[in-house]
């Protein structure tokens, strides 16, 4: 068949169907990159947003799949904080219908001053937790040969370190904890790791592990990481962790 | 007014979170003295740690070490204010305590 002049006038709606255009006519040659970067940008997926697939179990047709169906990892990234001389850091919207277990990754903190402590807390639907309702137990070792502890029971706070945070941003603490058991009638536990620097010369590097918990078994509605005095610098992120 | 973070936005500090807040601050800077002598304490328990080992049976521990040994145990009876636990915790720009007393004597 010969090519034809397409008129002038334009074409009319839907006046080019499939009985017009053979297999493979377009070529992905003759698809414009507007095609894709034209279209208005999202920032954000709903479960049931569309993406563009070639099935290969279907000769490569084209279909479409659902983002719900897209795969994904276990950690689901709930919320971030980065801060700069805070005086504590919250998420109260933990999702704790969906998730039972949670991991907290602490990046590059340090305090506005030294001798500063990391502590935390948690919220119920009532609010911030302050009474003695809360343990730990910290255990670090340091590459000086030294070792340092400390614990409390009944206390109004859990303590994350030992060997206090530096006032120095070259010298950052990072922390990885694990916390399970937000639902009513568990015990809501933190376990973890730390390992941070100071720049005292004989306490260059510190491993820390620590264990605490909130002793009473309500619906825990949010977690709150907080200095023991002054303001702390850095990045906290939120994971809901997939079972 | 001091900053804090919920779910990733800064927020002010309410009036009564910053007065709870200041009280702990100061109750901190009032603690100063108290934290360094701690940090004096465990400091000197190091040194006296890393001696020990002359007091086994097998070994006789010099007397310069025991005059040192000493002189550790009585760095809280002789330093008794801030300033004094300044100097016993003074490092120079490569972090290096500078009180003599830390230096483990050799004769």
């Amino acid at each position: 068949m010969s090519k034809t002049t397409i008129p002038k006038g334009g074409i009319t709606a839907d006046a080019i169907d499939a009985t017009l255009v053979a297999d493979d006519a377009i070529s992905d040659e003759h698809l414009d990159v507007t095609a894709v970067t034209g279209q208005t940008a999202i920032t954000s997926l709903a479960d049931t947003d569309k993406f563009l697939v070639s099935d290969a179990s279907d000769s490569g047709n084209l279909k479409y799949v659902e983002k719900q169906y897209l795969p994904s990892g276990t950690h689901v990234q709930i919320a971030q904080s980065e801060f700069t001389n805070s005086t504590d850091v919250s998420f109260t919207s933990i999702q704790q219908s969906t998730y039972n277990n949670y991991f907290v990754r602490i990046e590059g903190l340090y305090a506005s001053a030294d001798s500063t402590y990391l502590y935390g807390r948690i919220y119920l639907s009532s609010g911030e937790i302050t009474s003695s309702l809360y343990d730990y137990a910290v255990r670090e070792y340091r590459s000086d040969n030294n070792f340092g502890t400390t614990q409390n029971q009944n206390g109004t706070f859990m303590r994350f370190n030992d060997r206090s945070i530096d006032d120095d941003a070259a010298h950052p603490f990072f922390a990885n904890i694990y916390i399970g058991g937000v639902k009513s009638g568990q015990r809501c536990q933190y376990f973890g790791q730390t390992g941070f620097s100071s720049s005292d010369s004989d306490n260059p590097s510190t491993g820390g592990y620590i264990s605490s918990h909130y002793t009473s078994s309500q619906e825990i509605t949010g977690f709150k990481f907080y200095p023991s005095a002054n303001n702390i610098s850095g990045k906290i992120t939120l994971f809901g962790i997939i079972t | 007014m001091s900053k804090k973070h919920i779910n990733g936005i800064e927020y002010d500090l309410t009036a009564e979170e910053q007065a709870e807040y200041d009280a702990r601050q100061k109750a901190w800077e009032d603690a100063s003295g108290d934290r360094k002598l701690a940090q004096i304490k465990e400091m000197r328990l190091q040194k006296l740690i890393e001696t020990d080992y002359l007091a086994n049976s097998d070994v006789t521990m010099p007397d310069y070490i025991k005059t040192w040994r000493q002189t550790l145990r009585d760095l809280p009876a002789n330093h008794t204010n801030e300033n004094a636990y300044d100097l016993l915790l003074a490092r120079d720009s490569d972090g290096k305590l500078t009180h003599s007393v830390w230096t483990q004597p050799t004769s």
